[in-house]
């Protein structure tokens, strides 16, 4: 297990640097520049020398490699660099940003795992059957809704005519834990209808095809009790492909925090990165693409560690 | 050392020969609705301690079907019809909930898979523990003896690797020896071996069928071999049971049914064995089934019998061929079968020119 671990923090290395390059090169791609940016409006009332001089100061003029290794060396260091917009360190303005964000992730996480996840089971064991094929359909549905409409619309009925929920809004943490709670439900609930369902669909196939394998034909010619078949036998051949789902629904609940943290009015990653962007605030747009691929990466290397250490034929594969 | 939650059993080894399960007039229908498949139209079958009864016939004759109706795991929403008794008790009467004890502790099947019959993430351990804790009682030391010792009896003694095993790591047939031991400890006293050797080398297959004769004479265990390869149940079975379209066509000995058949179709099944009778350079072809459209009275097997007269359009009951003997054959001309047969021919000499049955055939009876 040890030399698996190994093995693939080493193949992810790359996948990490090549993905700061990404982000780094993002700078250039985007339109307008940072001397623009900062300045905010045009240059037009800026002589050349003085634009020259911003870029001298910012060390805009040095070779790009030159300004890649500042810049990654940086990283490392903790310095992800200033923002244009606030003239505040970058790690200053994201960090009380990221907890919403990640509560809202974990949480949309934990939710559709738990309900998808329990779903699809359910689906797979009464394939064929009313309650099966209502799961189904009802997973069908979840898959069709729109995020933003489903949004909207949990917010105009749940919070504002039936007032169960705070529509809108967001409460800290650190300010209160209840109320905290209370304003993350309707948003954790919407993200987790898309993933759940999803989820529960890829449970319900894996588990489906691991329930028409010969070796579960063999365990009820031996006699097990169903719940030891469903639960013992053929959910532990279902919970590879749940694994190897866990980092596309993080990298989809990014894009989905965007929009819900946007119509929910949550201060955290999603806003501040759409902020940014039309504000043309570089450093924290690319700290935050740098931090969501880092941790995608990371989430796949522990899927791949995890998918080993459930599966024998995985391990073997690795290791040899 | 069996016990919690099964109904009252004759727990007591069963005597040499005593009969262990009866099958009788089994029917099972599949689909739903309008659109029904017949799968058995009355199979009598019985299973006696000490024994291998052998199933033949060729696929979707309801070889396997007869073995999932006795363990009671056919698919949803199948008719089953007759009569199913293990040792005194009705099966077919019995809920899901109390036939699940009987599965593995009484009556236990294995398939063609060897592999992939076990599960491929667990330990092959667990997984006879899981198993064997499911029907014997006791402590886990004590269980573990007892799945130790049914691993010995299918002559793996190196115990402890096969337990931390895992079924990739292992060979198919060790992984089939393994089910069997699983069989084994869980107390089976009945085993359905559903083409256990298809999947295998032929040495191997050599071994398992030797394993599953020797198990049959030092358990007392009652087999029933279900295989489209006559020559592996010429191997191991002491009786014969020829399948054809949901009904048994011939059953008796195996060696007087192989030595000389007494229906057509065993004749054929027989012709088609490349090494049995190694004098034919090229396998005969067995002519194309008919569309079974409506109820077509007769023989089912008429339209593709080379010995069909007209009084095959009546049909013929599973009778003894000849008065006294344990051979039945579902044929109106077996008599005229096994005399031809006996002679060696493959062929009916002379299936008369209008087509009707020489005096000596066993229509004569009714």
């Amino acid at each position: 297990m040890g030399r698996i671990v190994l093995r693939r923090l080493a193949t992810s290395i790359p996948t990490i640097i090549v993905s700061t390059i990404l982000v780094f090169v993002l700078r250039y791609l985007l339109p307008g520049g940072p001397v623009q940016a900062m300045l905010g409006g045009g240059t037009g009332q800026y002589t050349p020398q003085q634009i020259a001089a911003i870029e001298a100061r910012l060390g805009l003029n040095a070779p790009v490699l030159v300004q890649y290794w500042h810049w990654i060396t940086g990283v490392l260091h903790g310095n992800l660099g200033t923002s244009y917009y606030s003239q505040q360190p970058v790690t200053t303005v994201i960090a009380p940003r990221v907890i919403p964000s990640l509560e809202l992730i974990v949480g949309a996480l934990v939710v559709s795992t738990i309900v998808g996840g329990g779903l699809g089971i359910l689906a797979a064991v009464n394939r064929g059957r009313p309650a099966g094929r209502t799961i189904q359909l009802g997973t069908g549905l979840g898959l069709s809704i729109p995020d933003f409409w489903l949004a909207a619309v949990a917010a105009g009925v749940l919070g504002l005519t039936l007032n169960i929920f705070p529509a809108v809004g967001f409460t800290p943490i650190s300010e209160s834990l209840s109320g905290n709670l209370d304003t993350l439900i309707l948003p954790v609930l919407v993200l987790s209808v898309v993933t759940g369902s999803f989820l529960a669909r890829h449970v319900s196939s894996a588990m489906a095809s691991a329930l028409d394998s010969p070796y579960i034909k063999s365990a009820w010619a031996m006699g097990l009790p169903p719940r030891k078949i469903y639960l013992n036998c053929a959910l532990r051949n279902a919970v590879a492909p749940v694994i190897t789902f866990i980092p596309l629904a993080f990298t989809a609940l990014v894009g989905g925090t965007v929009l819900v943290e946007n119509i929910y009015a949550i201060p955290g990653l999603g806003t501040e990165i759409v902020s940014s962007v039309s504000n043309e605030d570089y450093p924290i747009v690319q700290a935050i693409v740098l931090l969501v691929g880092v941790l995608v990466v990371v989430l796949n290397l522990l899927a791949d560690i995890a998918l080993a250490f459930f599966d024998p034929r995985i391990r073997n594969a690795i290791s040899e | 050392m069996r016990g919690r939650g099964a109904p009252a059993l004759p727990l007591a080894a069963p005597a040499p020969g005593e009969e262990v399960l009866r099958i009788d007039r089994l029917e099972v229908e599949f689909g739903r609705g309008p659109v029904r498949t017949t799968a058995l139209r009355g199979v009598n079958l019985a299973l006696d301690a000490g024994r291998v009864l052998g199933l033949a016939g060729e696929s979707g004759c309801g070889k396997t079907t007869s073995a999932l109706a006795a363990m009671g795991l056919l698919a949803r929403g199948s008719v089953v019809r007759g009569s199913i008794r293990y040792r005194g008790t009705e099966l077919l009467a019995l809920p899901e909930k109390e036939l699940r004890h009987y599965r593995g502790r009484h009556l236990a099947m294995i398939f063609q898979e060897t592999t992939t019959a076990l599960n491929p993430v667990i330990r092959v351990g667990d997984q006879l523990m899981m198993a064997a804790r499911t029907h014997v009682p006791g402590g886990r030391a004590e269980v573990r003896e007892r799945v130790i010792g049914a691993l010995a009896d299918v002559r793996l003694t190196d115990s402890e690797r096969v337990m931390t095993s895992y079924p990739h790591e292992l060979s198919g047939g060790m992984c089939q020896r393994i089910i069997i031991a699983m069989a084994l400890s869980c107390g089976s006293r009945v085993l359905f071996a559903d083409e256990p050797t298809t999947a295998l080398d032929v040495s191997v297959q050599e071994e398992i069928l030797e394993l599953i004769r020797g198990l049959v004479t030092r358990r007392q265990l009652a087999v029933l071999m279900i295989s489209h390869d006559l020559a592996v149940l010429a191997d191991v079975c002491d009786d014969l049971a020829v399948m054809y379209r949901g009904e048994i066509v011939e059953s008796g000995p195996a060696a007087t049914v192989l030595e000389r058949p007494a229906h057509p179709y065993t004749q054929v099944l027989l012709d088609c064995l490349p090494t049995l009778r190694g004098r034919r350079e090229s396998l005969p072809e067995l002519p194309p089934a008919a569309e079974d459209s409506g109820a077509p009275p007769g023989c089912r097997y008429r339209a593709r019998c080379a010995w069909a007269v007209d009084a095959c359009l009546a049909p013929p009951p599973l009778a003894p061929v000849l008065t006294g003997q344990p051979r039945m054959s579902r044929c109106w001309r077996s008599v005229t079968v096994l005399e031809h047969t006996a002679r060696e021919g493959g062929e009916p000499d002379n299936p008369g020119p209008d087509g009707a049955p020489a005096a000596s055939d066993n229509m004569s009876r009714d």
